[in-house]
């Protein structure tokens, strides 16, 4: 293990800093022919529910200049089908496996989280109350501050394990929420999510996603996003996971220089499925070239 | 599936908007079956915009060369970005992706119903099964959008042609072509790649003549692995990954929306 690439985060010892975003890695098995879940610090599950959800009908996704829209409407086979097939696939594997919560009510939340408890597979959970892509539930619960704590405080409650909350952009004060998940007993923050937005096909005067309206994300995204982790690290004592538009080297770095502990690759996946190992070569090869020992140096370095 | 950087050993413009590439990949072109497709990078070197690959349906595949040929059409940024590519030029592909297409062992008389660019995976799979009796039916807006008709011929399969405006073969739908010659002589089998209304009236016509068949479907897609699930479709066993769990579905399968 190389030590200088070595964070901790929510009481988790990561090799490195870099997870994959929820929702664009699977449960990690379609990554295989190009790398193994070993190459992340830590894996971070498609959001999992207590019953199946469907997901949202076709179009999900679409092109945007330097970035997509996806309503996937996290479709995922319930945390039953997560436990037989998943956990299973994820054991062999050394790197601790964070699982994706997502919920329409509080009770949701907690059923999946208890249900996943007694398995040691699973080091720690992350609340999605950011989706934008799902009516009820998800983005309610991450839009006001009293609502972020309660389902974050419910959570607590049910898990001594890691707690991790992913927080959403489409908020007027994201640091408000921020603080409000701290003092429901989080571990650490995610963010962010995607930015909602739409597209029109102008042939069939229609919305081109099934959903009408659907989540942005890729390198449009990547200023906003470092922007708000620099603001919330500002804010709150809990660590950071940095994340949106992450496609190189240099953009992690830029997130951890504001702020963020961990950074995740999502949308830069689909860019180029090489992209997380070409970033772990490009942080190391920084560390290097700038005689750093240990990249949690870094960590929120642009505010000194 | 591999990642390569493929060697660009031919580029033929073959009409105005279409294009012929034929790329030395041979991690690739040995594992490839007729009916999948490959993923192409369309950002140039160190840039990111267009983001995402874009799938492209293999037409050849010559593992004795190590090479796999493809047929597209220029309709947008990423497809446009890849016809500026020149001859010895690499590109960065990731393949093969998908099921690709399964025969049962018999399959009688075959109807391959081609719409547009929907053309190349349906000869990929010809040139596969050599003893195999197929017969191509081909529409198009107009004879421009018909290509490939010598290779067709070199390989023995009989086709016919339909265009919208009539200036090549039958003037009309192809699936009403494909009926009158139907009527004349049943086919056994259906297998079709094309836009989606030319899809469901295939599928249509399986019903009526009761024929079993497959049909290839596109979809916008994002990673082009299975993770996303951004390119589902709707089918009668619920939403499935176009890039994984297809392109290539069972005919009566697909559920199209009216």
């Amino acid at each position: 293990m190389n030590e200088s690439m070595q964070v901790e985060i929510a009481g988790l010892t990561l090799k490195n800093p870099l997870l994959p975003a929820s929702g664009t890695y699977g449960y990690g098995r379609e990554y295989l022919p190009f790398f193994t879940p070993d190459l992340f610090g830590a894996v971070v599950t498609k959001g999992v529910s207590v019953t199946p959800w469907v997901g949202n009908p076709p179009p999900r996704v679409y092109e945007t200049p330097s970035g997509m829209l996806n309503a996937i409407g996290l479709q995922n086979p319930g945390v039953e089908r997560f436990i037989a097939e998943a956990l299973p696939f994820l054991e062999p594997y050394r790197t601790p496996v964070i699982v994706n919560v997502v919920g329409k009510t509080i009770e949701d939340y907690v059923a999946v989280v208890e249900r996943l408890n007694d398995f040691p597979v699973v080091s720690g959970y992350e609340l999605n109350i950011s989706c934008p892509n799902v009516k009820e539930g998800g983005i309610a619960f991450g839009t006001k501050p009293d609502c972020a704590f309660q389902v974050t405080a419910a959570v607590r409650k049910a898990t001594r394990k890691p707690l991790i909350v992913k927080l959403s952009p489409n908020v007027t004060d994201i640091i408000a929420i921020a603080k409000a998940v701290e003092e429901g007993g989080a571990d650490a923050v995610s963010l962010i999510n995607t930015l909602l937005g739409m597209a029109i096909d102008i042939r069939s005067r229609k919305p081109v996603l099934g959903n009408v309206v659907g989540g942005l994300s890729g390198p449009a995204v990547k200023p906003v996003a470092l922007r708000m982790v620099y603001q919330v690290y500002k804010a709150i004592s809990i660590p950071i996971i940095g994340m949106g538009g992450i496609c190189s080297a240099a953009d992690a770095l830029e997130f951890i220089m504001a702020g963020a502990t961990a950074v995740a690759i999502g949308t830069g996946m689909f860019h180029d499925p090489m992209q997380p190992q070409k970033i772990l070569d490009g942080i190391r090869e920084f560390l290097k070239d700038e005689n750093i020992g240990s990249i949690a140096e870094l960590k929120g370095i642009a505010h000194d | 599936m591999r990642q390569t950087e493929a060697l660009i050993v031919e580029r033929t413009v073959l009409g105005p908007g279409y294009y012929y590439y034929r790329l030395l990949c041979p991690e690739i072109a040995e594992l490839a079956k007729p009916g999948q497709f490959i993923e192409i990078k369309v950002s140039s070197e160190g840039t990111l915009d267009p983001l995402l690959s874009r799938p492209i349906s293999i037409y050849r595949i010559d593992r004795k060369e190590g090479s796999l040929a493809v047929i597209f059409k220029t309709v947008g940024r990423g497809t446009r970005r890849i016809a500026e590519l020149k001859m010895g030029n690499q590109v960065s592909i990731f393949g093969p992706v998908g099921n690709g297409f399964t025969l049962p062992e018999e399959t009688g008389r075959i109807a391959l119903i081609a719409g547009g660019i929907g053309m190349p995976p349906l000869f990929s799979l010809a040139e596969h099964y050599p003893e195999r009796d197929f017969t191509l039916f081909y529409g198009g807006r107009s004879a421009g959008d018909l290509l490939g008709l010598e290779a067709w011929e070199k390989l023995g399969v009989p086709y016919r042609l339909a265009t919208d405006d009539g200036s090549a073969g039958f003037h009309g739908l192809v699936t009403a072509l494909f009926e009158k010659e139907y009527e004349a002589r049943p086919f056994d089998y259906m297998i079709a790649c094309g836009p989606k209304p030319m899809l469901r009236a295939v599928q249509q016509l399986a019903a009526k003549y009761r024929l079993p068949g497959a049909l290839s479907l596109e979809a916008y897609m994002a990673c082009g692995v299975g993770a996303c699930l951004g390119c589902t479709c709707v089918t009668t066993k619920g939403y499935k990954r176009v890039c994984v769990d297809g392109p290539v579905f069972d005919i009566s399968e697909v559920a199209f929306d009216e």
